[in-house]
């Protein structure tokens, strides 16, 4: 029976279905119910930009599942959204599962009424989030849903398994019928028309509770107020910060002193010759990036998709839509910037949801003036080694924090800068409109968020950094150890670089390091710290108070670690992101004033910095 | 129930159209028309249709954009400069509101 139903697979085409739907209606976390796959969910519309496609098996037949980006309209020109419409317009002979909130059921049978009208059929409407509809006593009639728009309905909540089951059964058993469509007949309707139409049927098939309770929270007037609104974010994110320096701490303490214990039983293992590339740039650098990258990254991103699985990250963009506003820019690039926190690359997929053309391509251009999480990483050590040193113990942890909340900040304000200077000059006239849906507030699953996003976000990008930072360990110990002229080739490449270093305040090997890292910004500093080392190999400076002592030999002063500051927050996007802005824009100029704008503005920062210690040390 | 309400405003407020920008915190108006041809296949697309009911939520901290409660399921932030595109007619006017 076995081989049967293997042959069966061979031979027959996977069954193809595509998820529709409003944004935010969990079509994601329903592909990835069904197919065991992880795409990103986030509690915001505009989450999934790009179609995915996943495969699973039910009664023996394979389905070929793709995820769409969120749409309001089958037919809409935004470029988000016409993803959708393409690849349904492809999917000819294919089922479209067409999901629904079914707290707000009319948007999601208006979808379904207008995909039914241009494509005569091929659906099954699928009400999402019944949970939620529950709690508030709105009962849905499926039966009589389904007899008025003429498709199989099923109600689910993504989250159960056995929902998803009925949800597989429903389309096998439909597959066959659905897939031959009718042509479309009849005229469009208009959106107007449509949601009418949408009203009358859901009204039909829903009993509210009389008192519907509205999604207009109290919460919304507190967080959006005029004197709490920006200070609680601001608030919650210095949590998030504090949260994440303190309890990085310990751990990463932790694990570099375990590696550096394993490295003399390693070194015991590997032959000789290959002991100074395996052990001291191989293992030195990957170790290095896991003991110091690893637990901020691992308690950061978890938190913030926290933040983002309850449906705070819209009412940020809401709140601060006016600065970005005077900026010539939309709220929504906000959005597009969180992203950017967490990887750049992301960021500037997620620009995509910006409507207006030339606002997407300021906010592709300005994203990597964010400091994405390599970047952050190494905020985080040098403000805990330079400015939590200055300070007393007591304040030690608070001060690191409130210095990278200030880094951050300068950085949202120098893209702003950027944006505006962009929408004045070389991009002028983009249309000033923002119209942003704000998603209800939901109860993350704290349990399960933290586990994913620990697995998907956490492991996934260190896991990235590694494979990169493995061969450039090697390269860089190969510079450290190759004598030119009685010098380590690494030694002379910084001389070089020296002075263009010393004017903007910092050194040949800093200016190096960043060169050197534009496969990935994580490994600048264990770059930095093998270029430093005399011996060309990382003397364990694992935990931090060995990196200060390292870099206080090396003539660091407070100037340097600042513009090092600096520089990390501005200086050029990695090699991923200037391929995905490559990829997403096709202009070699969007690419080039990406490329330019963050060095422009971290070496005229620098300069800044240098004068202002000059005059601070003649008048002193 | 609504339109009975509806009805009963009618007798009491000053029976004018207004641009929705106009509209009081958690006053609840309907939407008569779109004026902004250009906006208004956008518009309709995030629910803003002619006979949708429409509340004033609540409004960021810089007084701009503002949330409006749509068909009373569906939260949409706005610019001003773009609801005052929608001309809307009250429906019940919440006095005092915070
Ligand atoms: N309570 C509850 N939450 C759900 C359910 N389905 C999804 N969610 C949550 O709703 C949010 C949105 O889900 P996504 O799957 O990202 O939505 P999407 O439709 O893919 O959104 P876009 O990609 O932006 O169009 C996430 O935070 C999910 O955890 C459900 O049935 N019940
Ligand atoms: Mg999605």
């Amino acid at each position: 029976m076995k081989l049967t139903s293997f042959k069966q697979k061979r031979a027959a085409e996977p069954r193809r279905l595509y998820l529709l739907g409003n944004p935010n209606v969990g079509k994601s976390t329903v592909f990835n119910a069904m197919t065991g796959l992880r795409q990103h969910t986030g509690n915001w519309s505009g989450k999934t930009v790009d179609a995915a496609s996943g495969k699973y098996t039910y009664n023996d037949r394979e389905y070929e599942l793709t995820d769409l980006p969120g749409t309001h309209s089958v037919n809409s020109g935004f470029s988000e959204e016409s993803v959708a419409a393409r690849s349904i317009a492809r999917g000819n002979g294919a089922v479209t599962l067409i999901l629904a909130d079914a707290a707000a059921l009319k948007r999601g049978v208006a979808l379904a009424l207008e995909f039914l009208e241009n494509n005569g059929g091929g659906a099954v409407l699928c009400v999402n989030f019944c949970d939620i509809a529950e709690r508030r006593g709105i009962k849905i009639n499926f039966e009589k849903l389904s007899e008025a728009l003429g498709i199989p309905t099923v109600g689910i909540t993504a989250k159960k398994r056995g929902d998803i089951k009925r949800l597989k059964e429903l389309t096998d058993k439909n597959y066959d019928i659905l897939s031959k469509r009718a042509a479309p007949q009849g005229p469009r309707s208009t959106a107007e028309e449509l949601l009418k139409r949408a009203a009358e049927i859901s009204n039909e098939c829903t009993e509210a509770p009389t008192a519907a309770s509205s999604p207009c929270c109290a919460a919304d007037r507190v967080l959006t107020s005029r004197i709490f609104g920006i200070p609680i974010m601001l608030l919650f994110f210095a949590g998030i910060l504090w949260l994440t320096i303190e309890g990085a701490n310990y751990p990463s303490e932790l694990l570099s002193r375990l590696f550096a214990h394993i490295k003399p039983y390693l070194a015991a293992y590997v032959p000789s010759p290959l002991k100074g590339i395996l052990v001291d740039g191989i293992y030195g650098t990957v170790t290095w990036i896991v003991a110091v990258m690893l637990p901020p990254m691992a308690i950061f991103f978890p938190l913030f998709t926290l933040l983002e699985d309850a449906g705070f990250l819209p009412r940020i963009a809401f709140n601060l839509d006016r600065c970005y506003a005077r900026c010539g820019m939309s709220g929504k690039q906000c959005l597009t910037q969180c992203m950017g926190l967490g990887c750049n690359a992301v960021g500037v997929c997620g620009c995509r949801i910006m409507p207006d053309e030339k606002q997407r391509t300021i906010a592709v251009i300005t994203n990597s003036l964010i400091p994405c999480n390599g970047r952050f990483a190494i905020l985080i050590s040098l403000s805990a080694i330079f400015i939590g040193g200055m300070v007393p113990d007591r304040l030690a942890g608070l001060m690191p924090m409130l210095c990278v909340l200030a880094l951050i900040c300068l950085a949202f304000a120098v893209s702003g800068g950027a944006s505006l200077f962009f929408s004045k000059t070389l991009f002028r006239g983009s249309e000033a409109a923002f119209a942003m849906e704000l998603p209800e507030y939901r109860r993350p699953e704290i349990l399960k968020t933290l586990a994913v996003s620990l697995v998907t976000r956490t492991i996934k990008i260190v896991g990235r950094a590694i494979l990169v930072s493995a061969p450039i360990g090697a390269v860089i110990w190969l510079l450290a150890n190759m004598y030119v002229g009685g010098v380590p080739a690494l030694t002379r490449l910084s001389l070089l670089l020296d002075p263009a270093g010393r004017l903007i305040g910092v050194d040949g090997f800093i200016l190096l390091a960043f060169i050197l890292s534009l496969p990935a910004n994580e490994i600048t500093m264990p770059i930095l710290i093998m270029g430093y080392t005399a011996a060309g190999a990382m003397a364990d400076a694992g935990s931090l108070a060995d990196l200060s002592a390292l870099l206080e030999q090396n003539g660091w002063t407070l100037l340097t670690a600042v513009n090092m500051m600096i520089l990390t927050l501005f200086h050029w996007p990695c090699a991923t992101t200037l391929i995905t802005i490559y990829k997403e824009t096709k202009s070699p100029k969007t690419l080039a004033l990406s490329f330019l704008t963050p060095c422009v503005i971290g070496i005229t920062l620098c300069l800044i910095t240098k004068l202002l210690t000059k005059a601070v040390l003649l008048i002193v | 129930m609504v339109i009975e309400m509806r009805d009963l405003m009618f007798l009491s407020e000053k029976n004018g159209e207004f641009p929705l920008d106009k509209l009081s915190r958690g006053s609840t108006a309907v939407i008569t028309e779109i004026k902004a041809a250009a906006a208004a296949a956008r518009l309709a697309e995030m629910g803003f249709v002619p006979g949708e009911t429409v509340q004033n939520g609540f409004t960021s901290p810089a007084g701009d954009p503002t949330a409006y409660l749509l068909g009373g399921c569906s939260l949409v932030a706005l610019r001003n400069n773009e609801a005052k595109n929608i001309s809307v007619r009250i429906i019940a006017e919440q006095k005092g509101a915070l």
